[in-house]
């Protein structure tokens, strides 16, 4: 049961993440391999305010909200810069974590953050014959509070519209007058906005370090090529079978646990290349 | 007697830099010597990866693993099995980096486009966390395979620095000229026009996926002969030399030289790794900073490239025709 919730939990990170990664990749048709960067610097950031400062938790998660979103604002002029060629946009962002990695050492020093400590959510609730953390709950709370808004807006709003519609045909979008262009930054920034807060409540468990960026990224990447993109639910049910898969094989057998991982992501290519809810390309 | 000049300015030109790069080591201190050896290395490996990159326009982020197989192989044979033989040593890389980049392939080709990227990225991650948890893959308690040594050739030689150096030289103009072949074979033909026009090569009636599958375990498997050659003078191969962050170097090297250009990416290999050395000499600590930004500067500049190349010409032509007035 512990197990599980873990899994829970790692799963509502990985849909905050995944789901950045592959709007953009969806709806924008970047490659940002940067994103886990984001993720660390929403980490940090939510380290600063909420433990180094002292501010309440929820308070400075919504800071790091913030500070990623300017940093995706950053990112989205920079990537303009190399539209739709890949080569350039693989070492832009390499560079970006390369960079990013090492300030943030600079800053916050080479030692990794423990798991964030906050008072509130410590402990942990008796359900029948379980204690589930608080931490982890509030986390999962979060992912899925965010993952139903998400939902909402592309399957029930004009907004979502727009930008399913930006998906498979730009050129017609654009043609009735959209500016597509504004969608494009929409999507950078909200992106980045979560994936900061994902950085901020995923530090309860997993702290902060310059090692993120990597770790987080190919996680997202097995979520985005098992989930597909163009589809927030495909994106929640690869988040929740990895989340709960990762962690159930941690439990049985720790030594192969990541390799389970990477099984899944080639059998569902295998079967189905597009992914769970994938859209034709 | 001009055009004389013209046909053998090419070929004099590669003997000159082949020949300056065999007397080098005369000139240089025994680390700078291994600091060469390891800079023709990596140019193999990313005049070998261009095959896929350049030549196939198939953007793959594993390379490093397939990298890592070659070092691997010959690390464990050597370490665990006691064979010292080159020549054996060689032929299991090749035959393990072959079988490795096949299967790589046969995943990665499922999927298309940037989702190709990704998996070539997870795939070249899995290899990575595979050596990292494995202890097979690790000896004497080490993160790594270490204790390789320079192999046997059989004939009776003495390695030093400079005498590996000169080895590995031989062995880089050999995989170039087999790229060569490659690139203006027939086949190389193929594998460029299923980059250019896929639709097209299919409706002549070529088998676009068994091109690239033939693309991708050509460039895996002289990548593994270059990871082999690594363990060898590195003395260990160790999970960082085969993760995302590798594969991300080679990349950089390829775009950095001019991706299917003929000699672009082997030239981007020694710049790069030359680069990373002096970067980590320069300031340990700030190293990383500091790669990063020659990764962002030339993603922002690749694309000037060509005008570039143009102005410089231009400028050359204006000097000759100055010369000629």
């Amino acid at each position: 049961m512990q197990v599980i919730a873990n899994g829970l939990a790692l799963g509502a990170v990985l849909f905050l993440i995944g789901s950045g990664l592959a709007l953009l990749l969806g709806a924008v048709g970047v490659l940002n391999l940067a994103h886990g960067a984001v993720y660390m610097a929403g980490a940090y950031v939510t380290w600063t305010f909420g433990m180094l400062m002292g501010w309440p938790f929820p308070l400075a998660v919504g800071m790091a909200a913030v500070a990623c979103a300017v940093l995706g604002l950053v990112f989205e002029r920079l990537f303009r810069l190399v539209p739709r060629s890949p080569n350039e946009q693989i070492l832009l962002s390499f560079g970006l974590i390369y960079i990013m990695a090492n300030v943030a050492q600079w800053i916050w020093g080479p030692v990794a953050k423990p798991p964030f400590d906050v008072s509130w959510l410590a402990g942990s609730v008796q359900l029948g014959v379980v204690a589930i953390p608080v931490g982890r709950l509030a986390i999962a709370v979060v992912g899925f509070g965010i993952a139903v808004l998400l939902w909402y807006v592309q399957d029930k709003t004009r907004i979502g519209a727009i930008v399913r519609a930006g998906m498979d045909d730009a050129t017609m979008t654009r043609a009735l007058g959209i500016n597509l262009n504004l969608v494009v930054v929409a999507v950078f920034v909200l992106g980045s906005a979560v994936a900061g807060i994902a950085g901020g409540v995923g530090g309860l468990v997993l702290g902060a370090s310059s090692d993120q960026p990597m770790q987080i990224l190919l996680l997202a990447l097995i979520v985005v090529v098992v989930g597909g993109v163009g589809s927030v639910s495909g994106t929640i049910v690869a988040a929740l079978l990895i989340g709960l898969l990762d962690s159930v094989s941690r439990f049985l057998f720790p030594d192969m646990a990541v390799v389970v991982l990477y099984a899944l992501m080639v059998a569902v290519l295998v079967i189905r290349p597009t992914g769970i809810s994938g859209r034709a390309s | 007697m001009n055009k004389d000049w013209g046909r053998v300015r090419r070929p004099l030109t590669i003997v000159i830099v082949i020949a300056g790069g065999f007397l080098l080591p005369f000139l240089l201190t025994t680390q700078q010597q291994s600091l060469a050896t390891r800079a023709l290395i990596f140019g193999m490996a990313a005049a070998s990866l261009d095959l896929a990159y350049g030549q196939a326009g198939l953007y793959s982020l594993g390379n490093a693993a397939l990298f890592g197989v070659g070092g691997y192989t010959v690390g464990i044979l050597m370490v665990r099995n006691g064979i010292e033989s080159f020549w054996i040593l060689i032929a299991a890389a090749i035959v393990g980096a072959a079988l490795a980049s096949a299967i790589f392939g046969l995943i990665a080709l499922r999927a298309r486009g940037l989702y190709f990227i990704l998996v070539t990225l997870a795939l070249g991650q899995m290899v990575a966390n595979t050596a990292q948890q494995w202890s097979f893959l690790k000896t004497s308690y080490s993160e790594s395979v270490t204790g390789i040594y320079l192999p046997a050739l059989g004939l009776g030689e003495k390695w030093t620095n400079g005498t590996f150096y000169q080895f590995v030289l031989v062995i880089a103009v050999l995989m170039m000229v087999v790229i060569r072949r490659i690139v203006t074979s027939p086949l190389g033909s193929a594998i460029r026009g299923t980059r250019e026009n896929e639709v097209r090569m299919a409706v002549l009636g070529y088998n676009v996926w068994r091109y690239r599958l033939m693309a991708l375990v050509l460039s895996g498997t002289l990548t593994g002969v270059a990871g082999a050659l690594f363990a060898f003078q590195a003395g260990l191969i160790a999970p960082t030399n085969v993760g995302v962050a590798a594969s991300g170097l080679l990349a950089l090297m390829v775009i950095i030289g001019g991706s299917g250009t003929r000699y672009g990416a082997f030239i981007g290999g020694i710049i790069v790794t030359l680069l990373t050395y002096y970067a980590s000499q320069w300031n340990e600590q700030r190293a990383p900073l500091i790669i990063g930004v020659i990764f962002v500067v030339t993603a922002l500049v690749n694309r000037y490239r060509g005008r570039l190349v143009e102005v410089v010409r231009s400028m050359r032509h204006r000097e000759v025709s100055d010369v000629a007035a």
